[in-house]
């Protein structure tokens, strides 16, 4: 692997400074040199080294989120994410992991998975490089208890292949149930404290006893997983920081005591909340059904609300919010990520410099990996955009694959800078191929 | 796309005339004109690729793939291997025989139900690279036969890369499975295999009404049956039921 170094760009590192010209060297998976470029002044070459020439690009860790569904199948339904086989499934996801490092989020945790193995079998195998696709932790399926979130059986059909929940009820089958995660290989272990509207449970509304998340973070701890809640009530967000589970997915619901509580343990957990999918049901989900009137009805609108008035106040205490949105589904298609990094500026009142921190150096403990990812500093991992334009500016241009000019993960191009990367030809005769997509 | 005019090229065309020098246009999916000409007009707006005298010949087509064997030392090895991951390997190894030149290939069974099916049909659709493929059954057997690699105390089909069938309503309910997934070709096997104990080569198992129940409904759907037949009763148990593709045919003697 040749070593690559970047000259002539704006270093964004990650530290929440204004970017500086400079030089960035990768060498090997590291990030070994990063120079502040003197007026009228280059570093000099380094011998063998791939010199890529940024020409005033925006250079930038590779972006981190912390809530994906690569299973989730860009349907409008639940249903549907079942009803896809198990081998349609593993390629999906496959694609899908593609399509995150494509559009620049070089490493993804996993939120849970529609069928046991999914997560588990991909993250494998974009580390045995059967796949192309970002760094990623596995999650186990949705535990939740019957007539919950992610029980999607029918009373007529209850087999549980027809669920992308692992149901369970009472502590000792939570306990078989996480060690059957932990068996399979899981990163963490995702449980569903609350409900969720559309299934007809709404979001305030709470599942499981304290004894069963008990054992669940019990049995996980003791396998060394990390535990994960969707969380939407004011209940399940305290029960998150009672048992200890580290990662709070939504907390669209959280009453003073909740946010104290937050607060006070501010660096113990993680805090997603996912807005994508709040917003685009309640404004952008008319086409399948779910008008502003079908989702005001089932409490979305005032979800949202309440989400973005949690959020701002979490902001005000210190408390970091990471970008998520659950998308996978036909309203938040896969792909379109970025767009929480604009929603937090627009609804939560972030700026810019806020929402892409909140990308890249807030992401590296998310991803259990420290501030080795996340920055752009001598010692880190290589995962670096290069962007056409100022996300400092301009947030939104994160959402536009051609303004991101090239990914590279692990010191490895993902996609090359469009300079230079024609390939020669041995003919003399015109060539009117395109040199780059 | 572009068309593309491949010039400087030795023609290998496949009819089996010695090659000669020329140049070869492709539009679209279909080769639109050969030239004995070294010196032909780009049409405008085509590619140019100048192959300095490389050969140039058709995509090669194998007959007998299995995509889903996976390079181990056993077949037990095959069926150990999670769905999950098998199918990302059929995936890797459709790729791998592109590569190797390979752009057709015949599906000659495959180790779990639907791998060969989905691995087509991602193809087709553009999610995966890979060869033009033949979709084929799983291996259909009897108890003991090859592919039967279950143990007395594990009887679970699931240890298969065959499938087990007993009578001619069993062959046609399974026939029928497979059928349904959307396989091109259904494949059983009338021989043993040197490998497998006691089911060498020289045996031959399924009765004829087994493998008339399988022709007859294959032929109803207009399918392909393909058969493994070593021994010399099992081909010309192939012959006797007027069976298109036979496989490895070792011994007539």
């Amino acid at each position: 692997m040749a070593d690559t170094l970047f000259t002539n760009v704006r270093v964004f590192d990650g530290g929440g400074e204004a970017p500086f010209t400079g030089d960035v060297l990768v060498q090997g998976n590291k990030i070994s040199r990063v120079v502040k470029a003197g007026f009228g002044q280059s570093s000099a070459p380094v011998l063998g080294a791939r010199i890529i020439d940024g020409a005033g690009a925006f250079l930038m860790p590779g972006m981190i989120e912390a809530h994906t569904h690569f299973s989730w199948n860009d349907q409008p339904t639940l249903d549907a994410i079942q009803r896809m086989p198990p081998e349609e499934h593993i390629l999906w996801c496959s694609e899908v992991a593609k399509k995150y490092l494509d559009m620049g989020w070089t490493s993804c945790v996993g939120a849970a998975a529609a069928k046991p193995r999914l997560d588990v079998v991909i993250r494998n195998a974009i580390n045995d490089g059967t796949i192309v696709g970002p760094r990623y932790l596995a999650a186990s399926q949705e535990i939740t208890v019957p007539g919950g979130l992610g029980d999607t059986t029918a009373p007529h059909l209850p087999q549980h292949e027809f669920a992308f929940g692992a149901i369970v009820s009472g502590a000792e089958e939570m306990r078989r149930c996480v060690r059957m995660f932990a068996k399979y290989g899981v990163d963490s272990i995702k449980i569903n404290l609350s409900g969720e509207s559309i299934t007809g449970m709404p979001s305030e509304m709470s599942q499981f006893t304290s004894e069963e998340v008990r054992v669940c973070v019990e049995e996980s701890k003791a396998w060394g997983k990390r535990v994960s809640a969707h969380a939407r009530s004011s209940w399940a967000v305290k029960e998150c920081i009672k048992q200890g589970i580290e990662v709070i997915y939504h907390a669209s619901f959280t009453d003073a005591e909740a946010l104290d509580m937050l607060e006070a343990n501010k660096l113990k957990h993680h805090v997603a909340p996912g807005l994508a999918w709040l917003i685009n049901t309640c404004h952008h989900a008319s086409q399948w059904g779910l008008t502003p009137e079908v989702t005001r009805k089932m409490g979305y609108h005032r979800e949202l609300e309440a989400a973005i008035e949690s959020m701002k106040a979490m902001r005000r205490r210190g408390i970091r919010i990471l970008p998520g949105g659950d998308y996978g589904f036909a309203w938040t298609p896969h792909g379109t990520n970025a767009k929480d990094l604009e929603y937090f500026v627009k609804f939560v009142g972030m700026s810019n410099m806020e929402a892409l921190l909140s990308a890249t150096a807030w992401g590296g403990p998310m991803m259990m990996m420290g501030k080795q990812i996340g920055y752009i500093r001598e010692g880190c991992l290589a995962d670096i955009l290069l962007v056409d334009g100022d996300p400092l500016a301009d947030i939104t241009v994160l959402q536009d694959k051609d303004r991101i000019l090239s990914v590279m993960k692990d010191g490895v191009f993902h996609r090359e800078p469009p300079v230079g990367a024609g390939r020669p030809v041995r003919s003399g005769a015109p060539l009117n191929a395109t040199r780059w997509n | 796309m572009a068309p593309i005019l491949f010039t400087n090229v030795n023609i290998l065309e496949g009819t089996g005339v010695m090659p000669y020098r020329g140049s070869v246009l492709v539009e679209g999916n279909r080769i639109r004109q050969v030239g004995r000409s070294t010196s032909a007009i780009t049409p405008a707006g085509a590619t140019l690729i100048d192959g300095a005298g490389a050969t140039l010949m058709p995509g090669m087509v194998e007959a007998h793939t299995h995509f889903s064997w996976n390079d181990a030392a056993t077949l037990s090895g095959i069926q150990t291997m999670p769905l999950e991951e098998h199918v990302l390997w059929c995936a890797k190894v459709a790729k791998r025989y592109l590569h190797a030149g390979f752009t057709s290939c015949l599906g000659a069974a495959c180790a779990k139900p639907r791998l060969d099916v989905v691995i087509r049909n991602a193809i087709n659709n553009g999610q995966i690279p890979g060869p033009r493929y033949l979709a084929a059954s799983q291996e259909i057997t009897v108890p003991g036969g090859l592919g039967d690699e279950t143990l007395p105390h594990l009887p679970f089909p699931e240890f298969s890369f065959g499938v087990n069938v007993n009578g001619a309503e069993d062959m046609r309910k399974s026939v029928r499975m497979f059928l349904k997934y959307g396989v091109d070709s259904i494949k059983i096997n009338l021989s043993g295999d040197n490998f497998v104990p006691g089911a060498d080569s020289h045996t031959a198992w399924m009765t004829d009404a087994e493998v008339a129940a399988a022709v007859e409904e294959v032929k109803m759907r207009g399918k392909r049956i393909i058969v493994h037949a070593r021994s010399k009763a099992s081909i010309q148990q192939a012959l006797r039921h007027g069976i298109e593709l036979i496989y490895h045919a070792s011994f007539w003697t």
